[in-house]
C-alpha cells in the first residue's frame, strides 16, 4: 500500500533536484518543517506540543486530498528517526505522546522499512479514531498492514486463542471498514474484511449508529457481488461458509430473493448447521407468491430436489412442469403472432430431418452416397443409427419429427438390434418434457416382439421425463419392473432410464431399486450403469451407503470382470456422488487406494477432480499434471503409489487400463478449472503443452477437456484449435476433437462448426469418421439450436450438478469410444438430457402467460469492483421476448417501467409494472 | 377407508382428461373397464399412475387411495408396433463382396506397387468396358488374360484397395520394358498408352472368337490409307488399308504448323501425315501425303492425346534426344462425333441414319401440332405414305448395304456417329517418365469416379471438363469413347 507513495516521492527529488533547488515557498516550507523537528526535542512540553501541533497540520492539509504532492512527507523523511526517538523518549503521561504516534504512524507509511508494520505499531498507541482526517491513502496503508499483521499473528498462533491475540487489530478494523463503505471502497472493506476474517461484520451496524446498517439499499448489491466474487479465491472452506452465509444474509435482508437463492443454491449443503433444504423452505416462507414462483423458476433450472408442499403450484414449477408449455409449443401457440414470426425466423416450425443437416448437397461431391444406391432396400445400420442420434437432438422437445412419430414404424426397422434400442428410445428425446403424450406415444414400444425395441422404450420413458417431477411420477411407477426383466439389455436400459429421469432428485425409492443391481449382478455392465444413475441421481450428496455399495463392488469384483472397459462407470458413479463436495471425498480416496486394479486409480483421480469441480483449485490442477507428466515406464508418483508394483507388473497386460486414469487426470483439470474464466484461460495453455509432449493417452483426452471448458459456448479460438485437432494424426485425438466440436458448439447452430463439420463428413473415409461426425453435427443443431446443455447458468455463476454429470458421463464414454459410442452402448449418450435446458428467456406475467417485452441483450461484461454504475452489457441489440441467449451474453429490461421478479434475466422471468412494487426490487443494477 | 362419497379423478391419458367417477369400495378392475370403454385402451394395456394413491402401476387387488380430484397419468394405448413387411438389409450384415456389388460404397482401388500408377489408372478404365470384362470371365488361359481376370474379380468383391502383384508380375514377364528400372533402382514409370497397346496386344491373341478376336471387334479400328504425292501429280493415287486399336490427336500441331486447342483439330491432324516413298514415275525416294480416314468403326474407341514425343537434340553430347511432354490445352467434349474422320462409304451410312433421324423428328414435331393443322395434312397423307413406300423400295438397296457395313463394325444400325466419353487416363507432370497417372471413370448416374491408386472419390463432369491440360495440373491423356445406341 505505501509502494506508490515512495515512488512518487523519489520521483519528485529527482526533478527536484534536476530543477536545480527549491522554490521559495518550498524552502520556507521545509525550514518550518525542520525548525519543528528540532523544537520537538525541547525540554518543554508546550513548545513541543505548539512544534507538533504545526506539524499534524502541515501533515495533514498535505495528505487531506488526493491529488496534491505531499512535499511535509518528503521534507520529514530524513527527521523520521529523530521523531521516532523523541516518541520513544516521551513520557507516557505527555498528551502529545498519542498525537505524535499518530503523526508517525502517517510518516511511517512511506518511510518505515516494509514488512516492519510501523504504521500499525504507532497507530495503536495513537488515537484510533477519526482516520479518515489523514487521508485516504493512509487509511488504505493502514489496512493492507492489518491483513498482513492479522495473517502473520494467525500463522504464528497454532491453539486458535486468535481472540486474545487480534482484539486490538480487531478494533482497528471496526473504524476502517465504515469508513471504506462510506467512501465507496467496497472492495477495500471487503478485502480487509476478509482478511482478518470477520466477514459477518458487514451484516452489523455502523458504530455509535445503532439505526443505520453498514450494507445498505445504496450498496448492497456491490457489496455482495464483489463478496461473491472473491469466493472463488478463498480456499478455506470456513471462511468460505461465512462469506457466502453473509451475503445470503444481506441479499435476503434487502428483499433480494431471487439473489439470496442463488447463494443457497451456491452453498449447497456445506454448511452442516443449515442444510440447504432447511435454507430454502424458510427463504420461501418467508416471501410472497410472486417471488416464490420466480425463485422456483431458479430451482426448476438448476435440477434442485426442493419440494415445497406448502404450495402446489410452486411445487410444480419446481418439478420443471411448466417447461413444455413454454419450450415446446411456443411456435404454435394461437394467440401470439408474433411467436409464430419468431417461429418462421428461427426455422423451427417444421420438423427436421437429419439430411436438414447433414446439408450434403452443398458439398463439393455432386452425389452424397446416400442418393447413388442400386440397391435401394440396403441399408447401412450405422449411417441410420447416427441419423436416429441426429434426429433426436435435432427434434429434441419439439414432439415431432419425420422418422419416429410418424404412423408405420419404417425408420424403427431400418435399424439394427442396439439400433433399434437407441431408435425406440429416441422417442423419449422427441417427446421430451412432455409426460402424457410421450407416454401414449410410447406404450405401443413396450409391447414389441423384438426386446431391443422394448428395452428402449424403457429409456424412453426415462428420457421423457428427464428433470421433470411429474405428479404421477411414472419413470418409478413402470421401470422396476423392468429392472428386474429376464433380458439383460432391458434391465441396462431401464438402469440408465432411471438415471437420466431422476438426475440430481435424490430420490430414495429409485436407491431402493437401483442399490440392489450393484450388490447382486454379475454382470458388470450393468453394474456400471447403475453406479452411473445412482451417482447422477444423489450427485454431490456424498451418500454413503451408496459410496460403500459401490467401493465393495470394487473391491469384490474379480480383476477379469473390471477388465471390460465399463467398468471405469463404477469410478465416475463415485466421482458424482461427491460431486463439488471438496474434502468430503478424502475419506473415499484413502479407502479406493486400497484397491489394487487399474481401476482404482482410475476411480480416485475421477473421485478426486469431481470432488474440487469447478472450484479452480491450483492444487488440484497441480496434482493432475503431475499425473499427465507420467512416463509409461517410471514409477507413478500419485499419492496412491502402493499398488505401483502390481501396475507395472499388469502394465505389457492391458496398457490402455493402466494408462487411462492419465486421460481422466486431463479431464479432471478442466472440469477443477471450468467455471472461473482466468483459471480456465491458464488451462486452454496448459493443455497446448499436454498435446506437445503428453502420451497418447493424455493427448486423446485434450479435445474433450478442451471442449469441457467450453460447453455451448463456441468462441473462436477454441473452433480453431478444436478445427486444427480433427486433422491430427492420432484417429482418437481426431475422433476425440470432433465429437468436442459437437460439444462446443451444442444447440447454438454454430454457422462456422457447420461449416467444418460438413467438410470433415465429406472427407470422412471410415464409417467410423462418419458416425461421429454425425453425432457431432446432431449435437450442434440440438434442438434445432434452441436448446442449451451448459451446466451454468444464472449469469454462469450456478453450476447445476446433474447437468455437469450428464456432460461427465458423456466424456467418459468419449475417452473409450471403440467400446462405447461405436460399439453397443451408445445409447448412454441419452443422458445428455439431463442436461437439456432452453437457452430461452420468457418473461411471464404476474399470471405466469408469456408476456413479450422489449430487452437489449448483449454481451456480459464484468463489472465487479467497477466504479459508478457501469454498463453490464456491451454491443447490445433491442429484442422482444421471448428470446435466444448464449452462454456468454446477458439481457436487460429495455423499459423503466417494468421490473423483473429475478435479478438475472435468464429462462422464465416473470416482470410486472413497475409501480405496483413497492420498492422490494429495481429492475436496473 | 376412503370416504363413503364418490370420488371424482381426472385421469389423464395423453393430450385428452377423462373424467372418471370412483364409488366408494371400488376395485381397480371396475376402474380399468370404465376406462377401456371411454378410451379404448384394453385393460392389459392399462398402467396408472398416481402419487400416492399406490405403488408403481396398479394392478387388480390393490388399494386405491384416491383424493377428490387428484390426477391420475394413464400409459397405455390399442395401437401395436407392426413390422415392415420388406425387411430391411443392413449394409454392415452384407459380405464384403456383396457390399462392393451393391454400388453402395465406392469400388476398391488399386495399390501402387511402386510406379504403377500408369497401369492403375488404364486397368480402371477398361474395366469399365463390360464386354472385355465377359470376355475376360471366359478365358482359361494362365496368361496375361487370365491374370487380368482374377485381378478384376479380386477388385469386384474388394471395399479395400487391391494389390494387383499377380498381373503386375505376368505384364512384366511378358513385356520386360515394364520391369526397366529407374534411377533409383526402383520399378520406372512407364507410359500408360504404352500398357494400353502392349495389352490389347495380348488380349487380342488369348480373347479368340472363332475366325476375330473380341479385342478388335471392340477396339479396332479399319483405316483407308490414300498415297498421294504431290511432287510429281501424274503419280496415281494409292489406297490401302490398315489396322489400329486408337485414333491419335496430335496436338503439335502437324507439319503446318496449325494450333490445335480441340480435340477434334487435332483428330484431323493426326490422320494426315507424310512418308517418303519411291516414286515409280520420277524414280526417286519422294514425299507423299498420307491422308487416312476410318473405314470400320467398333462400339469402343480410344483417342491418345500425343502428349509425348520425342525431340531430336543433334547439339546435345550424346546426340539423342529427350522425351518430351506437350502442355498445351486441348478441350473435349462429352461426345465425339466421328463423321468428319470416317471414309465416304461410312459417312454415306451415317448421314443416312441422321436423315432418317431427322424425319422421324419432322414427323414427331408435327404430330404435335395442334389439331387443325394436322387435318389440313390428312388430306395429303395417302401421297406421303405412297412416296415414302416408293422412297423405300428404292432405297432398299442402299439401305441394306448400309446396315450390313455397320453392323459388321459391331454398331447399332440406327447409329448416327456419335461417342461418348466414359473414361479417362489422365497425367500429371511435367516429364513424361515422371508424374502421376489417375483414372477417371463416369458412373451410370452420370457422374465421375477418379482413381487415384488406392483413394477412390467422387468427381462431377464439371470437373472433369477441366482436364484440358495448359497447367501443372491433371490433363488428359487416354480418353475412352462408347458408341451412343440408337438414334440419340
Amino acid at each position: 500500500m505505501d509502494r506508490p507513495a515512495a515512488s512518487c516521492q523519489n520521483a519528485k527529488d529527482t526533478t527536484a533536484s534536476r530543477c536545480g533547488g527549491l522554490s521559495p515557498e518550498d524552502q520556507t516550507l521545509m525550514e518550518g518543517l525542520e525548525l519543528a523537528v528540532a523544537r520537538l526535542q525541547d525540554a518543554n512540553p508546550v513548545v513541543v506540543s505548539t512544534a507538533l501541533e504545526y506539524l499534524v497540520k502541515e501533515v495533514r492539509n498535505a495528505t487531506s486530498s488526493m491529488t496534491s504532492v505531499p512535499k511535509p512527507l518528503k521534507y520529514l523523511r530524513p527527521h523520521y528517526d529523530t521523531l521516532k526517538h523523541c516518541h520513544a523518549m516521551a513520557k507516557e503521561s505527555v498528551p502529545s505522546k498519542k498525537l505524535m504516534a499518530d503523526l508517525l504512524a502517517v510518516l511511517a507509511m512511506t518511510m518505515s522499512e516494509p514488512g516492519s508494520h510501523e504504521i500499525l505499531h504507532f497507530k495503536k498507541q495513537g488515537t484510533i479514531n477519526d482516520l479518515g482526517s489523514w487521508g485516504h491513502e493512509f487509511v488504505r496503508a493502514l489496512a493492507g498492514e492489518l491483513g498482513a499483521e492479522y495473517t502473520a499473528r494467525q500463522l504464528s498462533d497454532k491453539k486458535g486463542r486468535k481472540d486474545n491475540f487480534t482484539a486490538d487489530l480487531i478494533s482497528l478494523v471496526d473504524e476502517i471498514v465504515p469508513f471504506h463503505l462510506q467512501h465507496n471502497a467496497y472492495a477495500e472493506a471487503v478485502d480487509l474484511l476478509i482478511e482478518t476474517q470477520s466477514i459477518s461484520k458487514l451484516l452489523g451496524n455502523y458504530p455509535l449508529r445503532p439505526e443505520k446498517t453498514l450494507v445498505d439499499d445504496s450498496n448492497f448489491k456491490r457489496v455482495c457481488l464483489y463478496l461473491l466474487r472473491c469466493g472463488t479465491y478463498i480456499a478455506d472452506p470456513d471462511d468460505l461458509k461465512c462469506l457466502r452465509q453473509s451475503a445470503f444474509q444481506i441479499y435476503r435482508r434487502h428483499g433480494y430473493c431471487s439473489a439470496a437463492l442463488g447463494v443457497a443454491l451456491k452453498m449447497g449443503d456445506d454448511d452442516e448447521a443449515t442444510p440447504f433444504n432447511t435454507r430454502c423452505k424458510e427463504l420461501f416462507d418467508t416471501t410472497d407468491g410472486l417471488m416464490r414462483k420466480q425463485m422456483a423458476f431458479l430451482l426448476a433450472r438448476h435440477h434442485s430436489n426442493f419440494e415445497y408442499v406448502e404450495d402446489l403450484e410452486v411445487d410444480a414449477i419446481i418439478g420443471n412442469n411448466k417447461l413444455k408449455s413454454y419450450y415446446a409449443q411456443i411456435p404454435c401457440l394461437p394467440g401470439f403472432t408474433f411467436d409464430a414470426d419468431l417461429g418462421r425466423d428461427l426455422d423451427i416450425l417444421d420438423a427436421k430431418t437429419p439430411e436438414d443437416i447433414y446439408k450434403s448437397h452443398l458439398g463439393d461431391s455432386a452425389s452424397s452416397r446416400a442418393s447413388s444406391t442400386s440397391a435401394p432396400n440396403v441399408d447401412s445400420a450405422r449411417a441410420n443409427l447416427a441419423a436416429t442420434f441426429v434426429n433426436a437432438f435435432v427434434n429434441a422437445g419439439f414432439c415431432k419429427d419425420l422418422l419416429m412419430t410418424p404412423d408405420g414404424n419404417t425408420w424403427l426397422y431400418k435399424n439394427k438390434e442396439h439400433g433399434m434400442l437407441a431408435a425406440a428410445a429416441s422417442l423419449g428425446m422427441i417427446m421430451m418434457w412432455n409426460i402424457e403424450e410421450g407416454l401414449t406415444i410410447i406404450d405401443k414400444f413396450l409391447y414389441s416382439n423384438e426386446e431391443y425395441v422394448r428395452a428402449g422404450a424403457c429409456l424412453a420413458i426415462g428420457i421423457v421425463s428427464s428433470s421433470i417431477r411429474h405428479e404421477s411420477d411414472p419413470p418409478i411407477a413402470l421401470l422396476p419392473e423392468h429392472v428386474e426383466s429376464s433380458s439383460s439389455i432391458i434391465r441396462s436400459a431401464a438402469i440408465v432410464g432411471l438415471g437420466v429421469a431422476y438426475a440430481g432428485s435424490g430420490r430414495e425409492d429409485v436407491l431402493d431399486t437401483l442399490a440392489p443391481i450393484i450388490t447382486n449382478s454379475d454382470a458388470m455392465i450393468e453394474v456400471a450403469f447403475a453406479a452411473v444413475s445412482l451417482g447422477q441421481i444423489y450427485t454431490g450428496t456424498c451418500n454413503s451407503d451408496i459410496a460403500s455399495l459401490i467401493v465393495q463392488k470394487l473391491m469384490e469384483a474379480s480383476d477379469a470382470s473390471l477388465e471390460i472397459s465399463e467398468s471405469n462407470f463404477l469410478g465416475l458413479g463415485l466421482g458424482l456422488l461427491f460431486f463439488g463436495r471438496g474434502e468430503k471425498g478424502d475419506a473415499m480416496l484413502e479407502v479406493l487406494k486400497t484397491i489394487e486394479h487399474p481401476v482404482g486409480l482410475c476411480a480416485s483421480v475421477t473421485l478426486e477432480t469431481c470432488a474440487y469441480a469447478a472450484t479452480g483449485d491450483v492444487l488440484q490442477i497441480q496434482k493432475m499434471l503431475h499425473i499427465c507428466a507420467e512416463q509409461r515406464d517410471s514409477p507413478l508418483i500419485f499419492p496412491g503409489s502402493v499398488e505401483t508394483t502390481e501396475n507395472q507388473s499388469a502394465a505389457p497386460k492391458k496398457p490402455n487400463l493402466v494408462a487411462r486414469h492419465q486421460s481422466m487426470a486431463v479431464l479432471g483439470i478442466a472440469l477443477v478449472a471450468t467455471g472461473e474464466d482466468i483459471g480456465a484461460e491458464m488451462t486452454l495453455r496448459t493443455f497446448d503443452h499436454l498435446l506437445h509432449y503428453g502420451e497418447p493417452p493424455v493427448r486423446c483426452a485434450v479435445p474433450l477437456a478442451l471442449s469441457l471448458l467450453r460447453i455451448s459456448y463456441p468462441d473462436y479460438g477454441i473452433v480453431d484449435q478444436m478445427s486444427r485437432l480433427t486433422h491430427d494424426a492420432d484417429n482418437q485425438v481426431s475422433l476425440n476433437a470432433i465429437v468436442g466440436l459437437g460439444l462446443v458448439g451444442a444447440g447454438t447452430n454454430n454457422s462456422r462448426i457447420a461449416g467444418l463439420l460438413r467438410l470433415l463428413a465429406e472427407h470422412a473415409r471410415e464409417p467410423s469418421t462418419l458416425f461421429v461426425v454425425r453425432l457431432a453435427q446432431g449435437l450442434l443443431h440440438m434442438g434445432k439450436g434452441l436448446l442449451t446443455i451448459s451446466p451454468f447458468h444464472a449469469d454462469r455463476t450456478l453450476i447445476s450438478k446433474a447437468a455437469m454429470g450428464s456432460i461427465l458421463t458423456f466424456l467418459h464414454c468419449c475417452l473409450d469410444m471403440k467400446q462405447t459410442i461405436l460399439d453397443k452402448n451408445h445409447y448412454l449418450l441419452y443422458h445428455l438430457a439431463s442436461a437439456m435446458a432452453p437457452r430461452f428467456l420468457f418473461t411471464v406475467d404476474v399470471n405466469l402467460n408469456l408476456l413479450p417485452v422489449s430487452v437489449r441483450v448483449g454481451q456480459a461484461v464484468e463489472t465487479v469492483g467497477q466504479a459508478g454504475n457501469p454498463k453490464t452489457i456491451t454491443g447490445f441489440q433491442t429484442h422482444t421476448t421471448p428470446v435466444l441467449l448464449g452462454v456468454d451474453d446477458r439481457a436487460e429490461l429495455a423499459s423503466d417501467e417494468l421490473c423483473s421478479k429475478s435479478h438475472i434475466l435468464e429462462g422464465v422471468v416473470i416482470v410486472e409494472p413497475e409501480q405496483s412494487t413497492q420498492g422490494a426490487l429495481e429492475c436496473k443494477t | 377407508m376412503s370416504a363413503m362419497a364418490t370420488i371424482k379423478i381426472n385421469v389423464k391419458w395423453g393430450k385428452e382428461n377423462v373424467p372418471c367417477e370412483i364409488k366408494p369400495n371400488q376395485t381397480p378392475d371396475e376402474l380399468f373397464n370404465d376406462l377401456q370403454s371411454k378410451t379404448g385402451v384394453p385393460v392389459a394395456r392399462q398402467k396408472l399412475m398416481a402419487r400416492g394413491a399406490w405403488r408403481g402401476v396398479l394392478k387388480s387387488g390393490m388399494a386405491m387411495d384416491l383424493k377428490d380430484g387428484q390426477n391420475v397419468t394413464l400409459m397405455g394405448t390399442a395401437d401395436v408396433l407392426l413390422k415392415p413387411k420388406v425387411e430391411t438389409k443392413f449394409l454392415e450384415d452384407m459380405k464384403e463382396e456383396d457390399q462392393a456389388k451393391s454400388g453402395l460404397v465406392l469400388p476398391a482401388g488399386f495399390a501402387n506397387l511402386g510406379n504403377t500408377c500408369y497401369m492403375n489408372s488404364t486397368l480402371q478404365c477398361l474395366r469399365a468396358v463390360p464386354e472385355l470384362r465377359d470376355s475376360l470371365k471366359q478365358t482359361q488361359s494362365q496368361d496375361l488374360a487370365g491374370a487380368l481376370n482374377s485381378t478384376y474379380a479380386q477388385l469386384d468383391a474388394s471395399t479395400k484397395p487391391v494389390e494387383p502383384a499377380t498381373f503386375v508380375a505376368t505384364l512384366r514377364s511378358a513385356f520386360p520394358q515394364f520391369a526397366q528400372r529407374g534411377r533409383g533402382g526402383g520399378f520406372a514409370q512407364q507410359d500408360a498408352e504404352e500398357l494400353y497397346s502392349s495389352l490389347l496386344a495380348t488380349l487380342a491373341s488369348s480373347l479368340k472368337d472363332g475366325d476375330s478376336n473380341i479385342v478388335d471387334k471392340l477396339f479396332g479400328l479399319e483405316l483407308e490409307e490414300r498415297l498421294s504425292c504431290p511432287e510429281c501429280t501424274e503419280e496415281p493415287e494409292v489406297v490401302r488399308k490398315d489396322t489400329a486399336r486408337k485414333l491419335v490427336c496430335n496436338i503439335q500441331g502437324g507439319t503446318v504448323g496449325e494450333n490445335v486447342s480441340h480435340l477434334f483439330e487435332g483428330l484431323k491432324l493426326g490422320l494426315v501425315g507424310s512418308l517418303e516413298k519411291r516414286s515409280q514415275i520420277l524414280g526417286r525416294d519422294a514425299v507423299w501425303t498420307k491422308t487416312s480416314s476410318v473405314a470400320k468403326l467398333s462400339p469402343y474407341l480410344c483417342v491418345q492425346y500425343m502428349r509425348f514425343f520425342w525431340k531430336a537434340t543433334p547439339d546435345s553430347a550424346d546426340h539423342t534426344g529427350v522425351k518430351c511432354k506437350i502442355m498445351r490445352p486441348v478441350s473435349f467434349t462429352d461426345t465425339l462425333d466421328v463423321f468428319p474422320y470416317c471414309n465416304a462409304d461410312l459417312q454415306k451410312a451415317i448421314k443416312a441414319n441422321r436423315d432418317k433421324f431427322g424425319e422421324r423428328v419432322d414427323i414427331k414435331k408435327t404430330e404435335d401440332e395442334p389439331e387443325e393443322k394436322k387435318a389440313k395434312m390428312d388430306v395429303e397423307e395417302p401421297d406421303e405414305d405412297l412416296a415414302a413406300a416408293l422412297a423405300l423400295s428404292m432405297e432398299d438397296d442402299s439401305a441394306v448395304k448400309n446396315r450390313e457395313l455397320l453392323e459388321s463394325c459391331g454398331l447399332d444400325k440406327d447409329f448416327q456417329g456419335h461417342y461418348e466419353l466414359f473414361a479417362i487416363v489422365t497425367h500429371k507432370g511435367r516429364s513424361a517418365d515422371g508424374g502421376h497417372y489417375m483414372g477417371w471413370v463416369k458412373r451410370e448416374d452420370g457422374s465421375w469416379l477418379v482413381f487415384d491408386d488406392d483413394l477412390v472419390s467422387e468427381s462431377s463432369w464439371e470437373f472433369v471438363q477441366g482436364l484440358k491440360g495448359g497447367g501443372d495440373e491433371h490433363m488428359s491423356y487416354l480418353q475412352f469413347y462408347r458408341a451412343k445406341k440408337g438414334g440419340i
